[in-house]
């Protein structure tokens, strides 16, 4: 019973978060990345953290807890000016500290 | 007088060669100064296959010149291969001129075409001005190449040469070394032609 107890309340403080990937052609200066993090800025929490475009491999990364389908992305990556060519998906769950659980971040000094 | 001219052609290829058509609801802050002249232009690209523009300059030596100009900029095509990209865009501006002496109307017409990659830089264009009854062709050409390959939201730095022929100079091609960093959304270009004209250009996207 403790377990379950224990279990339901880690499943309130987790939510699910997806990372998404999409391969797009083309990119190849700080101008591509601007435009990829002017369209998905909307479902993302930060724009720095949660979006990176990889000027090497041509991939963006959008990291979301937002539904986004295929036709919406594809719309968002045409809006920045591009294509894209290949969509993945990656689904993770992330566990959420509520701030009450959270160890306050203080520094005591112990005077000898 | 004629000298004035050119640097107002050479100042409005400036604007060319940034990107004239950038990203849906991009908008683009653009400012070139240098000792006599200013000029300020805001874009907004509703979708990205054109953009609207607004432009004022200011020249202090071809009789207090000053214009105020609408535009209408266009993607014809962009080919996106692998590691590079290829771009060919036109534009079409009009508007209010004045200086000390007379004022009417003011436009010009562009094609540009450019091609990029990391590592290489290439752009052309052909610009018609129309000013004071009479309308002036300019050519240009660039090439630059980036000493070093950077990622995002690091420093790009690219090394540039440029070469431009004004038809109404009838005189040599000038030749304008000049250098470019990105930095995020912030972009300056700075340089000088070999008869000393120097220049800054900063342009900040949003």
């Amino acid at each position: 019973m403790k377990k379950l107890i224990f279990t339901l309340l880690l499943l309130s403080f987790s939510s699910i978060a997806e990372e998404i990937q999409v391969h797009v052609p083309g990119m190849v200066c700080q101008m591509c990345v601007q435009g990829m993090q002017k369209q998905f800025k909307s479902v993302v929490e930060n724009v720095e953290k949660d979006i990176s475009v990889d000027l090497d491999t041509k991939i963006v990364t959008v990291k979301t807890k937002s539904e986004i389908s295929d036709e919406d992305i594809k719309k968002r990556v045409q809006d920045a000016g591009y294509n894209a060519e290949k969509i993945i998906r990656v689904v993770k769950t992330q566990t959420l500290k509520p701030k009450a659980l959270e160890v306050p971040k203080k520094v005591i000094e112990i005077k000898k | 007088m004629k000298k004035c001219l050119s640097t107002l052609i050479l100042l409005l290829s400036f604007s060319a060669y940034s990107h004239p058509v950038i990203y849906k609801d991009g908008w683009v802050y653009w400012a070139n100064l240098a000792p006599d002249m200013n000029s300020l232009r805001i874009s907004y690209t509703p979708n990205p296959k054109y953009s609207l523009e607004v432009n004022s300059t200011w020249l202090q030596n071809l009789n207090e010149y000053r214009d105020y100009t609408f535009g209408f900029n266009y993607l014809f095509k962009r080919w996106l291969a692998k590691e590079s990209q290829g771009n060919i865009y036109g534009a079409i501006h009009g508007g209010y001129y004045k200086d000390d002496r007379n004022d009417g109307f003011a436009g010009h017409a562009m094609l540009m075409g450019d091609w990029e990659s990391r590592k290489h830089y290439s752009a052309a264009s052909a610009m018609a001005f129309y000013y004071n009854d009479d309308v002036k062709m300019k050519y240009s050409a660039r090439y630059g190449i980036a000493p070093y390959i950077a990622g995002m939201n690091t420093l790009q730095t690219w090394l540039i040469a440029q070469v431009e022929y004004f038809r109404a100079n009838d005189k040599n091609p000038t030749f304008t070394p000049m250098i470019r960093f990105f930095y995020k959304n912030v972009l300056w270009e700075t340089g000088a032609n070999l008869k000393g004209d120097f220049f800054l250009t900063l342009m900040v996207h949003f």
